[in-house]
């Protein structure tokens, strides 16, 4: 039973991916115009670039050996070339994810770090003074729109307090060689702590500040929420009961008893979080904060037209999330055995 | 008079959703009744640039011009009318599509679902803005292509819940005894499955309008959606940058519209879901 379910869910995963790479390979070929001029561009177009795409295309052959030849040269990490810089797309892609990825779990660990504890102390003082306040911040965080949030946070900050940068990751004034790509991880790496001594480490701090505060805002209310009703459920079970029957102290009872079986909601939230929150944060969020990441760079090439770009990003990305949500439910069911019988369907 | 009362009652979401519906009610008289009423132009281009707001009912402009000299007061409420407006084609469209495919998807199950519901699964695998960009990158800038990637992504919330509760219906004694007596496939779906769909496609519904109005603010802030000089919200906020340091309301004022708006209709959907739907109220 379970083993007919996992290889269902395989071949739904396997299905899934195979749409999104059609998505990507209709992108150009739907999109008004020739798809060798959207892929070369339209400027310094000569003509033996044309012939040398349209034959690399393949566009007299037909459309199914287009899609193979598209499949297997991505596959080999070829994924075209940017009609903007010239650069080959996937390295372009990989060069701005480490700072996509900071973002989004700096963004994520503050709304852990902060959304979690709330949630619990909402629902151990249901109905409190403590209780409303908590639930009426998260649902404006709910709400609220990130690019506006974002201003508004420069407002505060950056015009009003004078305390943080506008845009970017670091200060000009440092010149830091990227090791990892992490600009909190390269900033100490022992020559440029030589060099600079820590200050390099708190600008690209104070930089990381802002923008992982604006995208942490609907990921923290999420988990407020989700932790608030997942503890409220567990607070009223039998064995929660016991163990204060037993005389054990509420904290105990709270922390060890409670909040790890509340955990399990908060997990597959968090999973989801974590992909709709790097992805989608990013593209708002970097946009407002010059933050050089790939979210930043989709807008542009949309904004220049640079239908590779594009194409490449939907591939990746597409593959990332059905990755990413394929090992939340892997995780998911090893934890809790008895979620593969009612998922099936 | 008491069952007028008691009509009017059935109708509020309760509890925290009724100041939600309040705030829409407000803001759908102030947008489509003040045009009328008033002599407001969110277009003419005022002498005076800039004009800090009167705060002041009797003194206009109440909320300042803009940088062309425009009444700020006028964009909002036009700004009200776009975004409400456009979030009611959303998501009717977006329902009826949605319900289609559910109702199809559950009753006949199949083919037929197999096939909607990965096209689902690729709709919900890519990001709802990044999918929206992509769209409208393929269709081009504009306010009408907007509305278009905003609608497709407004679909699949509605094929889910329709779905599940159709596969939920189509297992009950009911549907059986439907069947026995000779009703049609199509005729369950239509006269027995579909009454059941309706509290929790009123709730989507809810949900999905706070979606489509964040999703069309942030295409428009992106300069992807509407374009100068409509008066939309998020293409108002771009346009106000430049002067987020010396005008910060202009930057402000159209945020805490969109902020309130997508904040009403969460309260009232959260509302519906508690008092319609139980299930999914624990979840």
């Amino acid at each position: 039973m379970l083993r007919t379910i996992g290889l269902r869910r395989l071949l739904e995963v396997a299905t899934t991916l195979l749409g999104v790479s059609l998505l990507a390979f209709f992108l150009i070929r739907v999109a008004p115009g020739d798809p060798v001029l959207l892929l070369i561009g339209e400027r310094g177009s000569d003509p033996e670039q044309y012939r040398e795409m349209a034959a690399h295309l393949g566009l007299e052959q037909p459309l199914i050996a287009q899609y193979l030849q598209f499949v297997a040269n991505a596959l080999q990490g070829n994924l075209g070339v940017s009609v903007v810089s010239q650069q080959s797309v996937i390295e372009e892609l990989l060069a701005r994810w480490p700072a996509t990825i900071e973002l989004g779990v700096s963004a994520l660990l503050i709304a852990c770090v902060l959304g979690i504890p709330a949630g619990v102390i909402a629902a151990v003082y249901r109905n409190s003074v403590a209780d409303f306040l908590i639930m009426t911040v998260s649902i404006f965080g709910y709400s609220i729109p990130v690019f506006w949030w974002g201003l508004v946070l420069i407002l505060c900050f950056s015009i009003g307090l004078d305390i943080t940068p506008v845009a970017g990751r670091i200060d000009i004034l440092y010149d830091i060689a990227p090791i990892t790509g992490f600009m909190l991880v390269d900033t100490l790496a022992p020559q440029v702590v030589q060099e600079y001594g820590f200050s390099a480490f708190g600008s690209a701090l104070a930089h990381l500040a802002l923008p992982a505060l604006t995208m942490a805002t609907i990921p923290l209310a999420v988990f407020a929420r989700t932790t608030r009703s997942s503890m409220l459920e567990v607070l009223s079970e039998d064995y929660v009961r016991t163990a204060r029957a037993k005389g054990l102290s509420e904290f105990w009872v709270i922390w060890r008893h409670a909040f790890r079986n509340a955990l399990i909601p908060i997990i597959t939230v968090g999973g989801v979080l974590f992909v709709t929150t790097v992805i989608t944060g990013a593209i708002l969020t970097e946009t407002i904060f010059a933050w050089p990441g790939v979210g930043r760079y989709i807008v542009n090439s949309v904004y220049a037209r640079d239908y590779p770009v594009i194409q490449a990003s939907i591939l990746l990305i597409g593959i990332f999330v059905v990755l990413v949500n394929g090992l939340i439910e892997c995780v998911y069911r090893a934890i809790n055995p008895a979620v593969g019988r009612d998922s099936a369907n | 008079m008491q069952t007028s009362i008691t009509a009017v009652h059935r109708l509020m979401p309760g509890g925290w959703g009724n100041i939600g519906f309040f705030a829409l009610v407000t803001m759908v008289l102030l947008g489509f009744l003040a045009p009328l009423l008033l002599d407001l132009s969110p277009y003419r281009i005022g002498a005076e640039l800039l004009v800090p707001p009167s705060w002041n009912p009797l003194s206009a402009p109440i909320l300042g011009t803009d940088d062309l000299g425009r009444d700020m007061f006028a964009r909002l409420v036009y700004g009200a009318r776009c975004s409400l407006g456009i979030g009611f084609v959303v998501v009717a469209v977006s329902l009826v599509v949605g319900v289609g495919l559910g109702l199809l998807a559950g009753v006949y199950g199949g083919w037929l679902d197999a096939v909607i519901m990965r096209l689902v699964d690729l709709l919900m695998c890519l990001p709802s803005i990044l999918l929206a960009i992509v769209i409208v990158a393929v269709l081009g800038s504009g306010l009408v292509n907007a509305v278009v990637a905003v609608t497709i992504i407004g679909i699949p919330r509605f094929v889910r819940v329709v779905r599940s509760v159709a596969i939920q219906e189509m297992q009950k004694t009911y549907v059986m005894a439907a069947f026995a007596s000779g009703s049609s496939r199509f005729r369950v779906l239509w006269s027995e499955v579909l009454p059941n769909c309706v509290p929790p496609v009123i709730v989507q519904a809810a949900l999905g309008f706070s979606d489509a109005i964040l999703e069309i603010a942030a295409l428009g802030f992106l300069g992807l959606g509407a374009k100068p000089p409509v008066a939309e919200w998020g293409a108002m906020l771009a346009d106000a940058r430049p002067f987020i340091e010396s005008h910060p309301l202009l930057v402000v004022m159209p945020g805490v519209c969109i902020l309130i708006t997508v904040l009403s209709f969460n309260l009232v959907g959260d509302a519906l879901r508690d008092r319609l739907d139980p299930k999914l109220a624990r979840l």
